[in-house]
């Protein structure tokens, strides 16, 4: 659509609406305290101003030749309501009823209820307030996508009903980045940034990236399947950690660029004058802050996702902890994470080791400091594994470690207990989203007996929640499998 | 054991040719100096002798068997090759770098033993290094050096010994050291093959000379035959002095000087005893050729119109042609030419503006019309006391072209004393074509 | 005498390093992060006459010793003996002090071949094998390029080596281009970086054959490379065929170093140092320069990687005691012997 033409249906739209009904503006104040506690929003006769709005709701239905659907709204959400199906349906207006409702648009905690293992998403078209469909119905979908869209967002940016037309957001570099919302065009240069920008469901918004795992015909063809623009904004040729071609950031005229803290071209960038976001998750805590920032960047939907996730991520380590913490320190098994190379392994510091931490086992390396250390066989025997663990990328493989004769020194290997960590697209043992995977996967493998979770479920759940892709039997068979 | 070389000839590039069929012979217990300019092909001589370099045409013999059918060991057991003044990359010791003369007596896995150990002590011993054994060869003197690689060649058990400038960079005592070794190991059979800048070297070791010049053989022969005068003004372009034994009487030639051109004042004719005073009175026994020299603007025009009028003076009949410059201010613009028997005078030459014209120098066009009424001008000279040629230039000297019948002129002889000016850059190629010719200093 | 005492005090010299090897070689075996006593490593070298004796070893301890231990010690030896020997050879056919084997381009040959095996195959024996062929490959490319120019060979040879062993540079700084940054490049920086530590049997093989018998080469040829080193035309006067002998030195310094470089990955600095320590130690003769060097070189590499191995949980990578602890031995070497080189 026009976006001239637009905003002048809309500033048209809008002055009518202040004509015709000023006293719905005043509404608000007094309401927001009267409902601040204890609000039920299923509870219609909590609703105070009801009666009034009904009169002129109706008065329009009768107006209306057809029904779309029906709203129940809160009251101070209305407006944005109306806005946003004025200018979806072209002028139309809603037809707000107090039950029985077709959709039903209420304010929402926007961090998740904890109490819900696996968080449900809901549409958040802004902060605090989601839009829940009660019926099947074309137009209802059509219109929720709408709200949460880019262009809806816009619309309620531009109305002010949205936080604008600025606003901060800190990196993790505690720089404070301005963001001219809504953002359409995004790049992202580091792998993990892309799959945080995925699994708050913002995949949009990236006109180039680079991704993690993508390589391999595996994870280039479920990439695809995730998302169909994948081969297009592929742009592991342009951007990464380690180059950027500025010529190519210009033709794609980004708005942000997302990129890790230890990129090797970040002065480069900046004589673009590009607003750039910069990442530091190496660890469980960053790596929740992470994906918390990046739904903030990209506004309320977004964010509500990040919630959904953290919330999933933590629940899936308490639960955890729960069933393990009664094995005590010095029996729980010791697990060596691998690297590259055989001989190399995760220090204690890495995310590998809070990994194989969460899920209840002690990382054998956790005495080095730094990132991946070399080592030798000897050292390996005084720690002597109860499982080794190898990664998913890097040329790495089990074979490499059990067919080796002086490997055989280990019970470890001798009793076939080294396994490889697996991945659909990202690894799962690097500090992205899908690490909860990890997590679940790696707890499985040590206390079968105790942990009641299962690889499949959960991998089932997040790749339909985050990722909105329904994983095939095939892929399941081959991510939960601990050969 | 003798070694003879039979009409060598031998380019690095074929058609820049290095070597001219060059020839010589040496005996048992001789010593062969090999003199000559540089770059005249003195080490490329060394280097076919010592079978290093296989000769184009002509062949060496060792012992009346061709150097090319001996192997490379077989060789080096009877050619020793010492290089010139090196220096070698790691610091050997004196008798590390002599052990290696060891080599062509070793078979290729060998190592050297006990009996080369005796075979090198007694070869430091010969040339009186055996106390310097153990210093490192990088840090002994150059005199000391040149004494090992002598001991090198002793402990390779050779019959003949090449070296490369032996006494070059060496001081006095040195060079005394060096010859006296050389005599006394050729006393005992050895026979050397030397090549080097001094004469007075091969004055006094030497039993013969080969004078080789832009890879010719100028002269062959004993050292008193070889370097006389004339033929070392031939070869190197300057007029020399050889000086004569005097204590035992006339006979030997002891040293080898360069004579520096005397500046003579046109006056001095008049002064008996005078060198000037000598040519004239020599004058009618032969002709006597007289070079003028003297850099660029030394004057050496005036000091000829000088010398005419002083000779007019005296009623000799004088011919030839000056070449007074054409002057614009300070500026130096042409070149006359003006015979002196009529006194006619043309612009020979001027200041060079651009590429055009045939005839010309780096500075000068050539008028070639007065060219060729200079050269009818010399051509038509007979027999006169004084002949003044002012003066023969690059063109003559390096193109064939330009007064020829100057140069005719002065071959031919038909006058009692000739003048002729000559720059000092072109000196040597007028002395080797006339290398009885004096030489002074035209100055005024 | 005085000539008496010289040799015999450089005999005396090789004869400690000799020994020195061999001790060196024995104490190593006892050391290491998984603690073993020196007399369970006697018994279990001695089981294989003795099979009594290694009844109660513990099986890791057995392993260690014959699967992780001997064959890395034994790598270190051969590979900083192969090091110092033809750091040595090189010096002296190239007249030249600041050389080594690596001057025409061998490793930069070997570590092409490597990094492409590592983009096309993965893992495994090919590595080590294209790492060898390439390596040499760079040399032969060197050595055919410098006769395409006739005159002065040495500077030629040397320019060419310069030129071809960038070139190859250059080529694995593609491959490394190219590479997936998380799954092939790291493999292909490990390779570069030099490590001992994934030494198994199999991989000893061809590099021990062919070290041993170039070693013997070069020790059978030692006393020529001091007329090789004085320059060809002095040597050709000396009745030798010089072109021909540094050729076939080369030849086997190259086979000795692909092999080397192949299983070991990049190891500098030794076979440049190394000669100069054995020159401080018994002067430039290379009769017995040449054998003190393979011990020094051996020795060296050994001591070097006994701490990478031993020091910290984590490796050391090599390149980086090479120099720590080389450095400060070469200086004490240098301010106790102040004349000569």
């Amino acid at each position: 659509m026009n976006i001239k033409k637009f905003r002048i249906v809309i500033l048209s739209i809008i002055t009518i609406l202040l004509l015709t009904s000023c006293t719905n503006q005043l509404y608000p104040t007094d309401y927001q305290s009267s409902t601040s506690d204890g609000m039920d929003p299923t509870n219609p006769a909590q609703n105070v101003d009801a009666p009034l709005e009904d009169a002129t709701d109706e008065e329009r239905a009768e107006t209306a030749e057809e029904v779309r659907f029906t709203i129940r709204a809160d009251e101070q959400l209305k407006p944005a309501v109306s806005q946003l199906y004025d200018s979806f349906f072209d002028g139309e207006s809603p037809v707000f009823v107090d039950d029985g409702e077709d959709l039903l648009v209420k304010r929402w905690p926007s961090a998740m209820e904890k109490l819900e293992f696996r968080p449900t998403l809901h549409a958040f078209f802004m902060y605090g307030a989601a839009m829940i469909p009660q019926t099947q119905n074309e137009d209802v979908e059509a219109f929720v996508d709408f709200s949460v869209s880019l262009d809806g967002q816009e619309l309620l940016f531009e109305n002010g009903e949205l936080m604008g037309p600025q606003y901060a957001v800190i990196d993790q570099t505690e720089t404070d980045r301005l963001i001219n919302p809504p953002l359409r065009r995004v790049i992202s240069a580091y792998g993990p940034s892309t799959a945080f920008v995925y699994s708050v469901g913002a995949a949009d918004r990236l006109v180039s990236a680079s991704y993690l795992g993508a390589r391999d015909p595996l994870g280039a063809s479920v990439m695809e399947k995730i998302d169909p623009r994948f081969p297009d904004i592929m742009g592991d040729d342009y951007f990464s950690q380690e180059d950027f071609s500025i010529e190519q950031a210009a033709a794609l005229d980004p708005e942000l660029i997302l990129t890790s803290a230890r990129t090797a071209w970040l002065d480069t960038a900046q004589e673009l004058g590009i607003q750039i976001f910069l990442y530091d998750a190496e660890t469980p805590e960053s790596l929740k802050e992470a994906v918390a920032k990046t739904g903030e960047l990209f506004g309320p939907n977004t964010s509500a996702q990040a919630s959904a996730w953290i919330a999933y991520y933590e629940n899936i380590i308490d639960e955890i902890e729960a069933k393990t913490s009664i094995i005590p320190e010095d029996e729980r098994p010791r697990v060596l994470f691998t690297g590259t190379q055989p001989l190399r392994v995760a220090s204690g510091e890495m995310y590998q080791s809070r990994i194989i931490e969460y899920a209840g086992g002690i990382s054998a390396s956790g005495e080095l400091q730094g990132y991946w250390n070399d080592v030798n066989l000897e050292q390996i025997a005084i720690w002597d594994p109860d499982v080794i663990i190898v990664p998913p990328y890097g040329g790495a493989s089990v074979e490499a470690i059990i067919e080796s004769e002086a490997w055989q020194i280990l019970d470890a290997v001798q009793e076939g207990r080294v396994y490889q960590m697996p991945k659909l697209v990202a690894p799962w043992d690097t500090p992205a989203p899908d690490s909860v995977l990890g997590i679940v996967w790696l707890s499985e493998l040590l206390h079968p007996n105790l942990i009641e979770l299962a690889c499949e479920q959960e991998a089932e759940y997040f790749y339909s929640t985050f990722y909105d892709y329904q994983i095939t039997q095939e892929e399941l068979d081959i991510v939960c499998e601990y050969d | 054991m003798e070694v003879r070389a039979d009409h060598l000839s031998f380019a690095y590039i074929q058609g820049k040719t290095i070597l001219h069929d060059v020839s010589l012979e040496v005996k048992a217990g001789e010593i062969l100096y090999v003199l000559g300019p540089n770059g005249g092909g003195k080490s490329t001589l060394l280097s076919c002798l010592a079978g290093l370099l296989q000769p184009d045409s002509g062949e060496v013999y060792l012992a009346e068997k061709p150097l090319a059918e001996f192997e490379a060991a077989e060789r080096a057991r009877l050619i020793g090759m010492i290089p010139q003044m090196h220096v070698p990359s790691f610091a050997y010791t004196v008798e590390e770098m002599v052990m290696m003369g060891r080599a062509p007596h070793l078979g290729w896995l060998e190592s050297p033993s006990r009996v080369d150990y005796e075979i090198i002590q007694n070869a430091l011993e010969q040339v009186g290094l055996l106390e310097l054994k153990g210093r490192p060869y990088t840090e002994i003197s150059g005199g000391e050096r040149q004494l090992t690689l002598i001991a090198r060649g002793l402990a390779q058990n050779c019959q003949i010994l090449l070296m490369d400038e032996p006494s070059a960079h060496l001081d006095l005592s040195n060079q005394y050291r060096i010859l006296e070794i050389i005599q006394q190991l050729s006393h005992r059979g050895l026979s050397f093959i030397i090549t080097s800048h001094s004469p007075n070297d091969a004055l006094a070791t030497a039993d013969r000379v080969l004078l080789l010049n832009n890879g010719w053989v100028t002269a062959y022969g004993p050292p008193d035959e070889v370097l006389t005068e004339a033929l070392l003004s031939t070869v190197y372009g300057v007029r020399t002095e050889v000086i004569y034994e005097t204590i035992r009487g006339l006979g030997k030639p002891r040293a080898v000087v360069p004579r520096r051109p005397e500046t003579v004042d046109p006056q001095s004719m008049e002064k008996e005893g005078s060198l000037l005073w000598e040519v004239f009175e020599k004058r009618h026994k032969q002709p006597q050729l007289i070079l003028v020299t003297g850099m660029s603007g030394a004057g050496k025009t005036s000091w000829c119109s000088r010398l005419v009028n002083q000779a007019r003076s005296r009623g000799m009949s004088v011919d030839g042609i000056l070449a007074p410059g054409i002057f614009e201010g300070q500026h130096k613009t042409g070149i006359s030419v003006r015979n002196l028997k009529t006194g006619e005078e043309k612009q020979l030459a001027k200041l060079r503006q651009d590429d055009s014209g045939d005839i010309s120098t780096p500075r000068w066009t050539f008028n070639p019309d007065v060219l060729d009424w200079a050269n009818d001008q010399l051509g038509e000279i007979r027999d006169c006391d004084l002949l003044i040629i002012d003066e023969l230039g690059p063109l003559e000297f390096l193109r064939g072209e330009g007064l020829m019948e100057g140069v005719d002129l002065i071959d031919r002889q038909d006058f009692k004393t000739a003048f002729v000016v000559v720059r000092s850059s072109l000196l040597p190629n007028a002395l080797q074509r006339w290398p009885d010719a004096l030489v002074i200093n035209g100055r005024v | 005498m005085i000539k008496q005492r010289l040799i015999s005090s450089k005999r005396a010299i090789l004869g400690l390093l000799i020994v020195l090897s061999a001790g060196l070689f024995l104490v190593s075996l006892t050391l290491g992060r998984y603690p073993i006593t020196p007399g369970e490593v006697l018994r279990v070298l001695l089981s294989p006459i003795f099979p009594r004796l290694a009844v109660e070893i513990p099986e890791v301890s057995r392993r260690l010793i014959l699967l992780v231990r001997l064959p890395r010690i034994l790598a270190a030896l051969l590979i900083g003996a192969s090091f110092g020997g033809t750091g040595t050879a090189f010096q002296a056919i190239f007249k030249n002090p600041l050389v080594d084997s690596n001057i025409l381009g061998v490793t930069s040959g070997a570590g092409f071949g490597a990094a492409l095996a590592l983009l096309l195959m993965g893992t495994g024996w090919q590595i080590q094998f294209s790492a060898f062929l390439f390596g040499l490959a760079a040399v032969s490319l060197a050595f055919g390029g410098s006769r395409l120019y006739k005159t002065t060979p040495l500077l030629v040879l040397t320019l060419m080596g310069i030129l071809i062993g960038s070139l190859f540079s250059s080529l694995t700084a593609l491959i490394k281009y190219v590479a997936d940054p998380l799954d092939t490049l790291p493999a292909i920086t490990f390779w570069l970086l030099g490590s001992l530590a994934s030494i198994t049997w199999e991989k000893i093989g061809l590099l021990a054959v062919i070290t041993v018998s170039g070693l013997i080469l070069l020790w059978l040829v030692r006393w020529r490379l001091n007329v090789l080193s004085l320059g060809e035309v002095e040597a050709q006067s000396l009745g030798m065929n010089p072109t021909q002998l540094k050729l076939i030195i080369i030849i086997i310094s190259t086979l000795m170093t692909a092999s080397a470089v192949s299983v070991s990955g990049v190891i500098g600095w030794v076979g440049l140092v190394i000669p100069h320590a054995g020159r401080l130690l018994v002067g430039p003769d290379h009769k017995y320069l040449l054998p003190v060097s393979v011990n020094l070189g051996g020795i060296f590499l050994l001591l070097i990687d006994n701490i990478a191995r031993t020091l910290l949980p984590g490796e050391i990578p090599l390149g980086v005691l090479t120099g720590l602890i080389g450095v400060p031995i070469f200086i004490v070497l240098l301010r106790r012997k102040q004349t000569g080189w």
